[in-house]
């Protein structure tokens, strides 16, 4: 049985990185004795996977991850189970089960929501407007340019798909994310300090936090976080 | 008070999770039923502290104690350790958050000699005075406990007490007392007096240590210890350390603390028994462990069941100081692999023989990692001096039934400047490694794993306390180096690969393993100047240590270069392990002929551990094992 879990990643869980957070799963699943299914060969591992691995320090509301089960559960049996074995800072919200023929999540995203609590020292909703408003923004970043790893600039206006400050300090975010377009939004921000002349500020690590996991179908956003989807 | 950290401060250390607690297993108390709050700390990383098995043993058992509460600190890597002081956070534990400065004791557990400095940089992080007699009633009492506990001088100035001997025996007696003390009105420091006529504990500052009036021979300015004697009549003239008597009857650590952070050994461990009956002469372990005594087949295969549930690790590690010493070894494997047919097991410490060869096969292990032969001496000879019973044989047996089992790897440890050593002994470390080399080519093809690498280790032996070897002088550091490059001339096969190290660190180490009172401030300089983590190769600072034993006018020739007469009153004289100065002495003179001694199941050499206890190997005749 293949079963979609949707689950929040908060508090001191923040500072446990994607492989550590996997393993924290992987154990926790063998605690609650979920009948997990693993690969063949001489160093069996499970199959599960995660949507997007989130980057230290983050929070996630609708983190998504998979797994196949070698024997049925019920949803419910996985969510009990599985949530009483968790560490606070991880916290189930719901689980379904999925067709065997479902690409992998992973595959599916394109997008991802984020709010990000810039610093509180002044109201930045000018600011914000006028960097965001602009037609072209040159992010750089290190690539490869045929084979040779360098910096390189990449343009990515294009991969915000919508924003709005939800107060002077808050900006809410929808912007690419995925295998082939990703723009990570703690980039965006130090290049909108650059801009806005806050060159102290980036030091600053700001509290991000991913709301939601987008995919498109028929160029819409679907949110694949809320359980409806 | 509660220690707050920020996110900034987080994000800007290297991996954050060794700071944040929180872990699955992790304990939660409600203070206000706590009388007695006590932290454990680890005077090093965390990824490296959290792999111990005494850390998870030690805050099992006293957590299980009711109005006890223990938890745990480690040793800030330099990163974080800098922004502690820069914006002035105390150290803290990590199930709390509480600063270590309000416990009401902090234990610090010795482990090996190269943390001692981490150990004066925590009490500093923690606002503690580092001098015991400059502490008042507002700090802990500063306890110590672990293997190297047993020489407790070169740290007796910074020690409030020390605790010798094994963490389940004594703990809940000594609360106990501290509470109805406090109860009473009665003073922190006041407890002191009272803890040092209980069982297995030492507090250093009630003990006088006189010199003699004149240099010990051969040295410039350093006088040998005449005597070490209690200051208050009810203070015992030696202490004597508390053991368990039975494995059986104490509890394990069935829900060990699960870090976030990978760490070195991620797995669940299980201690099959304790002790080992072997006895090599340069081996501190095998003494201060005695007697072996055994867990039994049920009691581990139910403590299994419990820690791979409460953890999820799909590894184990069954542990000892002689894996193959267990009996009934293979019987206990084999029901686990049945019972867990996906749980990866490893038996560190395994001798290679047909048995165990048969053994890894079946548990699918040890290709990987390849096979290691401990054989620690080049020559038969210099191997009966150490009393390391193994024989050339049996290691060439072995291997040439590993290469046909298909192993292609083999490891293979040695000592350099053993008491005895010669050219031929470290000689013959090369000519073993080509006669493995030759066992192979001997194979036909078909026969033999694809190719083979043989990897030569080397380290320098270290005289330690406690050990048959501990009047023996140490090989100064340019005869190391030299014995190291002769054997790197030698070592001229081209399967076999050898690296050279640096012998400094031995020298130091085995400079503090037999120190004394006054290596205190030599330890003291060396923080001073700077030094941490000094286990850490690329931590290490050399010229920090050699400034520091310059300052201090510690003499290399007294400590680590002199062979101590029979008479010699060592540091550690006052402290009974059980195991008698005698017995040492006895098995000292048969390594100088070169006769090896029987282990413990073949004949008891009267060691003097069994008048002390009534439980184990020494009395494994008449005591069934089950
Ligand atoms: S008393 Fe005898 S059997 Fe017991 S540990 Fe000592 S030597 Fe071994």
């Amino acid at each position: 049985m293949n079963k979609q879990v949707i689950y929040e990643k908060s508090g001191r869980l923040r500072f446990v990185g994607h492989l550590d957070f996997m393993r924290t799963i992987h154990r926790a699943m063998r605690r609650a004795d979920i009948p997990l299914s693993y690969s063949q060969g001489f160093n069996p591992h499970p199959h599960m996977s995660f949507a997007s691995p989130l980057a230290l320090g983050w929070s996630g509301e609708g983190e998504i991850m998979e797994f196949r089960t070698e024997t049925d559960i019920s949803d419910q049996e996985v969510m009990d189970r599985l949530s009483k074995e968790l560490p606070e800072g991880i916290r189930i919200l719901s689980c379904r089960t999925i067709p065997d023929k479902e690409p992998p999540i992973m595959a599916k995203i394109q997008a991802a929501g984020y709010q990000i609590l810039l610093p509180e020292d002044r109201d930045w909703s000018d600011a914000v407007a006028k960097f965001l408003d602009r037609p072209s923004i040159m992010l750089k970043k290190m690539g490869k340019v045929r084979g040779r790893k360098q910096e390189i600039e990449v343009e990515v206006r294009p991969w915000i798909y919508e924003w709005k400050m939800e107060d002077p300090h808050t900006l809410s975010l929808i912007c690419a994310c995925g295998s082939e377009q990703n723009l990570k939004p703690d980039l965006l921000i130090n290049e909108l300090y650059q801009q806005s002349g806050e060159l102290e500020k980036l030091r600053y690590a700001e509290s991000i936090c991913r709301t939601a996991l987008y995919g498109r179908k028929e160029g819409k956003l679907i949110n694949y976080s809320s359980p409806e989807a | 008070m509660k220690v707050t950290l920020s996110d900034q401060l987080l994000l800007s250390v290297q991996k954050p999770a060794r700071y944040i607690g929180g872990e699955v297993n992790s304990v939660q108390k409600d203070l206000k039923d706590i009388h007695t709050r006590f932290c454990f700390c680890f005077p090093d990383v965390y990824d490296v502290g959290m792999c111990h098995l005494g850390l998870q043993i030690i805050y099992h058992d006293l957590n299980s104690y009711k109005g006890v509460y223990c938890e745990r600190s480690f040793a800030p890597w330099p990163d974080m350790e800098a922004l502690m002081r820069k914006q002035q956070i105390p150290l803290y534990s990590l199930e709390t958050f509480t600063p270590l400065k309000e416990f009401d004791f902090i234990g610090f557990t010795l482990q090996y000699e190269m943390s001692y400095t981490n150990i004066l940089n925590m009490l500093d992080l923690a606002g503690i005075p580092l001098y015991s007699k400059d502490r008042t009633e507002d700090d802990p009492l500063v306890i110590a406990g672990g293997p190297n506990a047993y020489n407790p001088e070169p740290l007796a100035d910074f020690m409030d007490l020390y605790y010798m001997g094994e963490g389940e025996v004594e703990y809940e007696h000594l609360f106990a007392l501290y509470k109805e003390h406090r109860e009473k009105g009665g003073k922190k420091r006041d407890f002191l007096r009272i803890a040092a006529t209980g069982p297995g504990i030492y507090v250093p500052s009630f003990y006088e240590v006189e010199y003699e009036d004149h240099p010990a021979a051969g040295c410039d300015h350093t006088p040998r210890i005449r005597q070490v004697r209690p200051v208050f009549p009810d203070v015992p003239a030696s202490v004597r350390k508390v053991l368990v008597r039975n494995m059986d009857d104490i509890e394990y650590p069935t829900h060990p603390i699960i870090p976030y952070l990978q760490i070195v050994h991620d797995r669940a461990v299980m201690e099959i028994f304790r002790g080992c009956i072997r006895g090599c002469r340069f081996c501190n372990a095998g003494m201060i462990y005695r007697p072996v005594r055994m867990r039994s087949k049920e009691n581990i295969l139910d403590w299994v069941d419990k820690v791979l549930a409460a953890t999820g690790y799909d590894e184990l590690s069954l542990t000892s100081l002689a894996s193959n010493d267990y009996p009934g070894l293979y019987e206990l494997l084999k029901t686990i692999h049945e019972r867990y047919p996906h749980v990866n097991v490893s038996l560190p410490s395994l001798r290679v023989d047909a048995f165990s060869l048969a053994l890894m096969e079946e548990l699918g292990e040890g290709k990987k990692s390849g096979l290691t032969f401990a054989a620690e001496a080049g020559t038969q000879r210099l191997r009966d001096v150490i009393n390391k019973g193994i024989t050339e044989e049996e290691i060439l047996d072995g291997v040439k039934l590993a290469f046909q089992g298909g192993w292609d790897r083999v490891k293979l440890y040695f000592m350099l400047g053993l008491p005895r050593e010669t050219e031929e002994d470290v000689f013959g470390i090369s000519k073993l490694a080509s006669d493995i080399v030759h066992e192979w080519y001997q194979l036909p093809k078909e026969e033999r794993s694809r190719d083979l690498t043989v990897t030569v280790s080397t380290s320098f032996f270290v005289p330690k306390p406690f050990t048959p070897f501990q009047w023996c002088a140490q090989a100064d550091y340019d005869t190391y180096m030299k014995t190291q490059q002769f054997l790197d001339s030698k070592i001229r096969n081209k399967k076999v690969q050898y690296r050279c190290h640096d012998a400094f660190l031995s020298t130091l180490e085995g400079l503090l393993a037999r120190g004394d009172r006054r290596t205190g401030d030599l330890i003291y300089a060396a923080w001073k100047n700077g030094c941490r983590f000094d286990s850490w190769s690329d931590m290490f600072d050399e010229a920090a240590w050699k400034k520091s034993i310059e300052e201090t006018g510690t003499e290399l020739a007294y400590y680590n270069y002199r062979e101590r007469p029979e008479d010699e009153v060592f540091p550690w004289d006052h402290i009974d392990i059980g195991v008698t100065k005698k017995f040492l002495y006895r098995e000292f003179e048969r390594s100088k002929q070169g006769i090896v001694s029987p282990n413990c199941r073949e004949q008891c050499l009267g060691c003097g551990i069994r008048l002390i206890n009534d439980t184990g190997v020494c009395y494994e005749k008449s005591e069934e094992i089950r």
